[in-house]
């Protein structure tokens, strides 16, 4: 039972870290573009910030299934 | 909720008005001009009025003047008139020659000096040496080198070395005296250690020249100081010419205004754009400074024309008015969503961070923010908004700084003390059974969940989807609505409202493979089909692709509960797996929890803060508002008088 919950433990770690990962890779060149485009005009900085944190999504997206493998261990 | 209306203002007027039309519509402050396009009416471009190259002279002349003046106050002036301004011209003119000459003789003074320090400095070991340089110039037999020495240590030891050569070597000049035989070896040896001579030509007495050059020096530096009080007198002059070089810049404005008209030989036009409400001022005001002599005509726009967009909200909106400009303005047809972010950025805000003492000292921060920083006071304001509904779901989650109770002596205490009496509750902790005096709450975020089709979820995430799928719908709606006014019922309903229609299909279906409904699931289902035909009719195959997006943008809205879970989540840990263990110990170590939890709800405040922010926004600006709301207006910029560094006027 505790290798189990180990395991559900590692699974769940996983869904949340990996996600985190992506979004940061994503975000990473996203955000080097809106700062290169701000550098250039200074008033697009809210569209910039909106564009990088759309990855953001995905992080959610992990943290939701996270929770649920938690919960689907009980 | 729509845009302020405008009407488009076009005026003619002949040219001799033509300054007086300028100044009542930079007083007025309410037109927005259109530039005239060079052939349109077949009409020419103005030209600027006839002080305007004069003037940005001037100000070229005030910045080049300031360049060496960076700092300082500006004086107030009063407005320019005609008067003023002649006085004002002069003044600056002169002002610049004085600063011309007095720079160009400071600064042909300073390098005098420093040629004059050059000359002294070898003169110098020229005189100590005691030589009668005239006879030394005509020796035959001996021979001189004199000048600077780069490698003096090394050439110093050389010529100790040798016995047939005298030398003076002071700082890095150096006097050598060798036979007339020897020259060229010397020369060979001095330019091995990097020799640059000195020509002794014109120097006949150092002793004498000497002398001289320090009675020049004292003569520079009475000069120098001469110079120096009337660069004090110009910098004492430089807060009246800050302030000036304001005044001619609005000058310039007015002046070249007639760039952006369309003129004959002795008349022009100018169209433009003003706000509805002002017409019947502006109309008087423009009659009666031109005597009537102007030719009015205001007109409401048409299909084709792209009004500049200037907000119009109540002061409870208005300071969200700079998150739709972040975005994008709507555009002049379209209506101004700027109430709907009212209604729900707080509440999203709220619903993240919900916690009453977070909420507490947000409120406090930011309403310093407001009063200290007049930049960010519109910001601030929504965020003060914002923080207080996240003191309101502090209570629905009853959550204070990230504890959900306090011990049962405490509530003991409290009840007696405040008679605030806790509600008694019983909570395992390593499967101990403790009791504890609970906050009381509506919903305990971080604990409750909810069945959803057999899965144990969260309930708030739960809730963040349902809000999410109450908010997407109202989006279709009120993209429903723009499209029946800009395109028809036709397209109203194949663009948006197939939207609605696929989701009520696949919920009657859903419902009914579940059993919850009495009917087959192909009647939920033919309807889902139904609402995807009528989309690819509206929308084409970008619709179809965009589907999946109906479920993922719904599911985003979980957003809503889990960026919540984690900052109730870095709270618990603060409170309880750091501070808890040396609160624990007792005594001093009490002080270290202190410390730790001021750092740990310092950074999970500041996170707070972001986080709730970047995520409340970004579901409007990315789900909410690609349902129906366009952008791309043009900002509403009257010409007018620039107001500088003052905080944004409210309304």
């Amino acid at each position: 039972m505790a290798e189990a919950a180990g395991l559900i433990a590692i699974g769940a770690g996983l869904a949340i870290g990996l996600s985190a990962l992506a979004a940061a890779w994503a975000e990473s060149s996203i955000g080097t573009a809106a700062v290169g485009a701000m550098a250039e005009k200074e008033s697009l900085f809210g569209k910039g910030l909106i564009l990088t944190v759309i990855p953001e999504t995905i992080v959610i997206f992990g943290l939701v299934v996270a929770i649920l493998i938690i919960g689907l261990a009980g | 909720m729509r845009p302020e209306r405008m009407v488009k203002l076009r005026l003619a007027a002949p040219k001799s008005r033509q300054s007086a039309v300028i100044d009542t519509l930079y007083d007025l402050g309410l037109y927005h001009v259109t530039p005239h396009v060079k052939g349109k009416y077949e009409l020419d471009l103005g030209n600027p009025l006839a002080d305007a190259e004069e003037l940005s002279s001037m100000i070229v002349k005030i910045s080049s003047v300031l360049s060496r003046f960076p700092d300082g106050k500006t004086k107030k002036l009063p407005p320019l008139n005609q008067k003023l301004l002649s006085a004002a011209k002069k003044g600056v003119t002169k002002l610049y020659a004085d600063f011309l000459q007095v720079e160009e003789g400071l600064q042909k003074i300073k390098a005098e000096k420093e040629t004059i320090d050059a000359r002294k400095k070898w003169l110098k070991v020229l005189s100590a040496a005691r030589i009668d340089i005239r006879q030394l110039k005509q020796s035959m037999t001996l021979c001189h080198f004199f000048g600077a020495v780069q490698k003096k240590m090394e050439c110093e030891a050389v010529l100790k070395e040798n016995d047939d050569v005298n030398y003076i070597l002071k700082d890095n000049i150096l006097l050598v005296i060798g036979k007339k035989a020897e020259e060229k070896a010397i020369a060979d040896l001095l330019n091995d250690h990097n020799f640059t001579a000195i020509s002794l030509e014109e120097v006949n007495d150092a002793e004498a020249e000497l002398t001289d050059l320090d009675l020049r020096s004292a003569k520079l530096i009475q000069q120098e100081n001469l110079l120096q009080q009337r660069w004090k007198k110009i910098e004492s002059e430089t807060p009246t010419i800050r302030a000036l070089e304001d005044q001619f810049k609005e000058e310039v404005k007015k002046q070249e205004l007639p760039l952006q008209f369309g003129t004959t030989t002795s008349s022009f036009i100018a169209e433009g754009w003003i706000p509805k409400r002002d017409q019947e001022r502006v109309q008087k005001a423009l009659e009666d400074s031109t005597k009537r002599s102007i030719f009015l005509e205001f007109s409401e726009p048409d299909k084709k024309e792209a009004p500049p967009v200037k907000l119009h909200n109540n002061m409870f909106a208005k300071p969200f008015e700079f998150l739709i400009e972040m975005f994008s303005l709507p555009s002049y047809k379209e209506f101004d969503p700027t109430m709907l972010l009212l209604l729900t950025f707080p509440f999203f805000f709220g619903f993240m961070l919900g916690d009453l003492g977070y909420g507490v000292v947000l409120l406090i921060a930011f309403y310093i923010l407001k009063k200290k920083v007049p930049a960010a006071a519109e910001a601030a304001k929504v965020l003060m908004f914002a923080a207080f509904v996240s003191m309101l779901f502090g209570l629905v989650y009853g959550e204070v700084f990230g504890f959900e109770h306090v011990s049962i002596e405490t509530g003991k205490s409290w009840c007696d003390s405040l008679s605030i009496c806790l509600p008694q509750h019983t909570l395992e902790v390593h499967g101990q059974e403790h009791l504890v005096a609970d906050f009381p709450r509506l919903l305990n975020r971080a604990h409750s969940h909810t069945n959803v089709f057999g899965f144990e979820i969260l309930t708030v995430l739960v809730i963040g989807a349902i809000i999410g799928f109450i908010h997407l719908n109202f989006g279709f709606i009120l993209g429903f609505l723009n499209e029946l006014k800009s395109h028809g019922f036709k397209h109203a309903l194949e663009a948006k409202l197939s939207w609605m229609i696929i989701e009520l299909g696949a919920i009657l279906a859903v419902m009914s493979v579940l059993g919850m409904l009495s009917f087959s699931y192909w009647i939920g289902t033919i309807i889902a089909i139904l609402g995807v035909v009528l989309l690819a009719k509206g929308e084409g195959i970008q619709g179809i692709v965009e589907l999946p997006a109906l479920i993922s943008q719904t599911l985003s809205y979980m957003r809503l509960g889990a960026v919540g879970l984690a900052s109730v989540g870095l709270a618990v840990v603060v409170n309880e797996n750091l501070a808890m263990p040396f609160i624990e110990r007792g005594g001093f170590y009490i002080i270290i929890a202190i410390i730790i939890m001021l750092f740990g709800h310092l950074i999970n405040l500041l996170l707070g803060v972001i986080g709730p922010f970047l995520h409340g926004i970004r579901l409007h600006y990315v789900e909410f508002f690609s349902k129906f709301f366009h952008g791309g207006g043009v900002e509403y910029r009257p010409f007018k008088k620039e107001q500088k560094n003052k905080p944004l006027e409210v309304q």
